[in-house]
């Protein structure tokens, strides 16, 4: 099967992240023929009709989330959400490295839509390149009049800063990420209320992913009956897969939604020669684990979730036969736990404590009753955790244990007391070894 | 809004209960009884929800609710007893307690610890965690005041978010995060806060202990006094614990109608002095020179045979009260008045001292000191709140995060200059000209906020200055235009308002009648006895020679006769012909007035040391020597039985006139206490006295540059013949032309600069001394 690339299409293009070959390219178009031309309620309901749902991980439906900012608010914010931490990801990376302008003229249609002068774009730390590069972007648009007061001679100003994150999983999360624009520490906030009522600063704010409002020209330019014409009843548009772990060419592919699992392994070169598929997680490790089965499942987000999984953000992690499973549950988990915020219990303890047991299970010291412990500590973080990280902690590793017990068994069975109970150990605090 | 509207009605385990729309389903529990464990939710900040103990079924929702941030709605049936409600509540018990350390038996916490409470009421009673804990280092003292032992943590942020809320100095921060999350302070340099001590009761663990009570009592073992703190003029209510007839520590009472649950950290650990053992124990008469123990039958008729033979001539004066109760400060005037026939008696020594004609209104509250959560407008006229009535900024800072406005005025700004909405400087002799041109943008908001409370809290800055009665003048102007607005002259310190009432004030009689035959002040006290002398000067807790070092030198050679009656042998009292020691204010009974006015009892908060009298008793010995009889009348008492005292504002001699700012090109000098100085009582509390920051005269960085001096160099404060050494602080918070002047440091007494302390005079600054 062929790529559709639609947000990927000029990728290849030299030199595409100067202004002048991205307006060469038909760029900005869409922006000069909307803004001031159409009113913003006509861009926000045809993104709602063209049933664009975010690509953050969530899901949820882009034109509905932008009409919760209340009428005449004075000021409101558009951030756009580049903290691109969850592992496997990497497709904003590519699109903010090599078609930065694409995603400032989606952030122009969109702060345009919901009343936004000024925008966000909240960028992973480490994506040096990216953010230099979409620097670099922001400000020939501003020089271009595309950014800056009354764009395109209509009535409408905008300003966009790129702001550094500091290195944290949780500033992905919509409120942490607020807080840590703010300057504070990116911890979640308490919802509600939510962020389209108040946000940053107290102000009226979306929070959009960098895939969500590349799509946005695509969809005003080509219309809603386009865009929902690709892909699945629930599920339009194309999207970017991200495939890695153990694939002949692990990268960005882009197709409509419901493509295949299989299909998807094959347009990436399929399993390394010699080796078999094993298993996956489809849309980053904080879904739950696909195995062979599931090989012909229609990767779009009503499919996965009546498969209690999730697309997430299409970054499927592929693991051949090779893989040891209880070496990949300890090893993400060491993630969840080092990246958990602190904020509530659950989270901050149960990750922690996780970790131990799975390091102790991979050391071949695991008991028996560890595992319905694991079950119970998962259930425990996900069902009462205060945002959804512990979640998606808990999902990876509920659901490799269930597909993989017999292998977490095995290893629990190299330890000779593995059916008894662990007692407990005393320990002091104030002596340097446990007694 | 109708009352169906503003007003729901929720089941929670079968009951009914009805709540104000916007309560929370925890509040709502709260109401009928229903007990539901808490960590970071504390009533007194907004919800957080971060530690997920408060978790309960709500039918139709499908995941357990945190009760402390879900607002109660309509029809809503909740359970807090389900198996699902009970089960999830012992997994966070559970997970909250792995890294606990179980050290319950060696922690100050352990027995009145909610983390130890609710575990026995709600945990899972066994633990499934068989691995390493958590283990820090221990314990790290964030200041000399405030141990933290990290592993007891439970992250519930309260702290912290005191700092945030609360307080408004963010003194304590997260540091790291997941497990490895920490309680530290902003660049890990030693907590700074007025207000940490209120951080160790709210911490629903032991992991912010004091470092004054550590490991000094369990709390099973104290015996608790209510009574109040006689520290500054707010009066916070204070609970003592007590052990073996010993002082373990102080703490907060709760009093809605003064500090809430709060107080400031000399309320919270300024109680070592008490059982200090510099303390005096015996009575010291001066024989050939040298300061010697003597009974107190000895001592007092010494003391009573010198009165007896100065009172003919009438050279007799005293100075003190403000560590007195309001009866023991009427027994002292009434010796003086009634017994000895002089009128030289005032506790304002170190205080602004004006005479009654230039006082225009005397220092109070319009408002009492809780309905400073209500304000929408509180302006600040040259008040420094936190160093002087620290416990009322606390109560207005809530006004101000629910959208009250702030606006300072005066010569440099508060430390929490950042939670103001405007701070305009000006140098001193410049108050009634800012004022004036502030005053159409003050209508404004004024008009803004109609109907709500606005109020203005005047201080030292504008009340100890030149232009107090033209500013207070537009004041009472402002205050016909605009009646909701409240006028609030904070001044003052200890028990002054107490010592005012009771009458030790050479002008005022008890109760406020003016007396007939004024006498002098402390100012004239002490300048009448640099020049004539005094053959007797009689000191109940005040100590010039510490306040007036080079005054005192040639003050002292005129005194014929002196007695100091002291807690602690005084700069003072080493001078002194007869020592009397004293009781502490937490070893007697009285009463005290704040700020407001309010009367408030004192109580003995533990056994009373041998061979020390109160100061009340020593009066009325002496007076029984004298051959008189001292008593408290009737009608004295009875006006203490009042819930406040308003005290008689006359509001004469004010007029409103147009300034003449005085030429701009000397440095005026202003005066800044400290909440931390090195007073007597300061001096005895090892503890608190590690958190005095050194004094230093602070200068605008632009005044410093044309002086050409640089922050930390040391400098001559000159004025007149007096030259004091002090160091310089360059600071942007103060206003061009203006020097503030450090109060309550022996080393650098600019007291001696105007003992009236009176602001907006000359000084000179010149470089000098060794850096």
């Amino acid at each position: 099967m062929d790529e559709m690339r639609v947000l990927l299409a000029h990728i290849d293009t030299p030199n595409q992240t100067a202004i002048d070959t991205y307006i060469a390219g038909g760029g900005y178009k869409t922006a000069k023929n909307a803004i001031g031309k159409i009113t913003p309620e006509q861009i926000v309901t045809c993104v709602t009709k063209s049933g664009l749902r975010g690509r953050g991980g969530a899901g949820f439906v882009t034109g509905k989330k932008w009409s919760f900012i209340p009428k005449n608010s004075e000021i409101a914010y558009l951030v756009c959400n580049c903290d691109e931490s969850e592992p496997g990801t990497f497709k904003d990376r590519l699109l903010i490295e090599k078609d930065p302008h694409l995603l400032i003229e989606g952030m122009i249609l969109a702060s345009y839509a919901i009343g936004a002068k000024k925008a966000f774009i909240y960028c992973r730390g480490e994506y040096y390149e990216g953010m230099a590069t979409l620097q670099r972007a922001v400000q020939e648009a501003k020089q271009k009049g595309m950014l800056g007061e009354n764009i395109f001679g209509s009535s409408f100003s905008l300003d966009i800063v790129v702001h550094p994150g500091a290195g944290a999983y949780i500033a992905g999360e919509e409120t942490a990420q607020l807080n840590s624009l703010e300057g504070f520490r990116a911890t979640p906030r308490l919802k509600p209320p939510f962020p389209a009522i108040s946000g940053l600063y107290g102000k009226p704010t979306i929070i959009n992913n960098v895939e969500t409002l590349c799509n946005v020209v695509h969809i005003v330019d080509r219309g809603a009956e386009w865009f929902q014409s690709i892909g699945t009843p629930q599920s339009s548009g194309t999207k970017i897969f991200q495939i890695s772990g153990h694939i002949q060419n692990p990268g960005c592919y882009e197709f409509p939604m419901g493509i295949s699992l299989r299909s998807l392994l094959d347009a990436a070169g399929g399993i390394p020669q010699g080796r078999t598929f094993k298993a996956c997680y489809p849309g980053g490790s904080s879904s739950c684990i696909l195995t062979e089965q599931d090989l012909d499942i229609a990767m779009a987000f009503e499919t996965l979730e009546a498969r209690k999984s999730a697309l997430g953000t299409a970054s499927v992690i592929v693991m051949d036969d090779s893989a040891d499973m209880v070496k990949v549950s300890h090893r993400l988990m060491q993630f969840y736990q080092n990246e958990s915020c602190g904020k509530c219990t659950p989270c901050r303890e149960g990750t922690r404590w996780l970790v131990q047991i799975l390091a102790r299970i991979e050391a071949g010291k695991g008991t028996l009753y560890d595992l319905t412990m694991i079950d119970q500590i998962c259930d425990q973080m996900s069902e009462t955790s205060f945002c959804p990280l512990a979640v998606g902690a808990a999902f990876p590793i509920v659901s490799t244990l269930k597909e993989f017990r017999a292998e977490f068994e095995a290893r629990i069975r190299c330890n000779p007391t593995y059916e008894e109970e662990p007692k407990m150990k005393i320990s002091y605090p104030y002596l340097s070894k446990s007694v | 809004m109708n009352e169906e509207q503003a007003s729901v009605t929720l089941t929670i385990n079968g009951q009914k209960v009805t709540v104000p729309r916007g309560t929370t389903v925890y509040n709502a529990a709260q109401k009928i009884g229903v007990g539901i464990p808490i960590f970071c939710y504390h009533d007194r900040m907004p919800p957080f929800g971060a530690c997920r103990v408060c978790l309960v079924q709500v039918e139709k929702m499908n995941k357990l609710q945190t009760s402390c941030t879900l607002e109660a709605t309509e029809g809503m049936v909740v359970h807090t007893e389900s198996n699902l409600a009970v089960e999830g509540r012992k997994g966070i018990m559970e997970l909250l307690l792995i890294n606990h350390p179980l050290d319950c038996p060696i922690c100050d916490r352990g027995g009145e610890c909610p983390l130890q409470e609710n575990t026995i009421k709600y945990g899972p009673g066994k633990s499934r965690f068989f691995e390493d804990k958590r283990r820090f280092e221990k314990p790290l003292f964030l200041n000399s005041v405030l141990a933290l032992d990290r592993e007891r943590c439970i992250v519930c942020a309260r702290c912290t978010r005191f700092g945030e809320h609360v307080a408004g100095d963010s003194a304590l921060v997260f540091k790291e995060r997941g497990f490895k999350t920490e309680v530290g302070t902003p660049k890990g340099k030693e907590a700074e806060s007025k207000f940490i001590g209120n951080t160790i009761m709210i911490c629903p663990v032991g992991a912010l202990t004091s470092a004054v009570y550590r490991f000094r009592a369990r709390p099973w073992d104290n015996e608790t006094t209510q009574t109040t703190c006689s520290l500054c003029p707010v009066g916070c209510s204070l609970l003592l614990d007590e052990r073996d007839g010993e002082i373990m520590r102080t703490r907060s009472c709760e009093n809605r109608a003064v500090n809430d649950i709060w107080l400031c950290d000399k309320g919270w650990f300024g109680y070592e002095f008490v059982e200090h053992e510099a303390r005096l124990k015996k009575p010291l008469i001066r024989r050939n020179g040298i300061l010697e123990e003597a009974t107190w039958d000895e001592a007092l008729s010494l003391v009573a045979e010198h009165l007896k033979r100065s009172k003919p001539r009438g050279a007799i004066a005293a100075l003190g009260g403000n560590a007195l109760t309001v009866e023991e400060n009427y027994l002292f005037q009434k010796l003086f008045r009634d017994v000895l026939g002089v009128n030289n008696i005032d506790h304002r020594l170190g205080q602004t001292i004006l005479p009654l004609e230039s006082e225009g209104i005397s220092a109070g509250m319009e408002i009492s000191i809780g309905e400073c959560e209500d304000l929408s407008l509180a302006l600040f006229l040259g008040i420094d709140i936190t160093e002087e009535f620290p416990v009322i900024w606390l109560r207005i800072k809530l006004a101000l995060n629910s959208g009250g406005k702030g606006i300072f005025l005066g010569h440099f700004a508060p430390e929490i200059d950042i939670h103001l909405h405007e701070v305009h400087l000006h140098a001193p002799g410049q108050e009634l000209e800012t004022l004036q041109l502030y005053l159409d943008a003050l209508r404004t908001h004024l008009k803004a906020a109609e109907g709500k409370k606005c109020a203005v809290f005047v201080g030292k800055q504008y009340l100890a200055s030149n232009s107090r009665l033209q500013v207070l003048a537009v004041l009472l102007q402002l205050k016909q235009e605009f009646p909701h607005l409240s006028l609030n002259l904070l001044e003052g310190k200890g028990n002054s308002m107490g010592a005012r009432f009771a009458g030790v004030h050479p002008e005022l009689k008890a109760g406020g009648e003016q007396a007939r035959s004024p006498g002098l002040n402390a100012r004239e006290i002490i300048e009448k006895g640099c020049q004539a002398g005094w053959d007797l000067l009689y000191l109940a807790g005040s100590n010039p020679a510490a306040l007036l070092p080079l005054t005192w030198k040639i003050l002292r050679q005129n005194i014929s006769f002196l007695v100091v009656q002291d807690l602690f042998l005084t700069e003072s009292a080493r001078d002194a012909d007869v020592v009397l020691p004293a009781l502490a204010i937490f070893e007697k009974e009285g009463s005290l007035i704040n700020i407001e006015g309010r009367v408030q009892k004192v109580k003995a908060g533990k056994v009373l040391p041998d061979s020390i009298y109160a100061d009340g008793q020593i009066f009325c010995s002496l007076a029984q020597k004298l051959g008189a009889f001292l008593e408290l009348d009737a009608q004295f008492l009875f006006a203490l039985e009042q819930e406040k005292i308003f005290l008689t504002r006359a509001t004469s001699g004010m007029e409103v006139k147009n300034s003449t700012p005085p030429a701009k090109r000397h440095l005026q000098a202003t005066f800044g206490s400290s909440l931390f100085d090195r007073g007597t009582r300061m001096q005895h509390n090892p503890h608190l006295l590690e958190l005095v920051k050194e004094p230093t005269v602070r200068l605008n960085p632009a005044d410093a540059s044309e002086l050409k001096i640089e922050c930390g160099e040391r400098i001559e404060v000159k004025k007149d013949h007096t030259v004091i050494l002090s160091t310089a602080q360059v600071d942007p918070r103060v206003a061009r032309g203006c020097a503030v002047l450090p109060l309550g440091f022996t080393e650098m007494p600019f007291e001696e600069m105007n003992i009236a302390l009176i602001n907006g005079f000359t000084i000179e600054i010149v470089s000098g001394g060794i850096r």
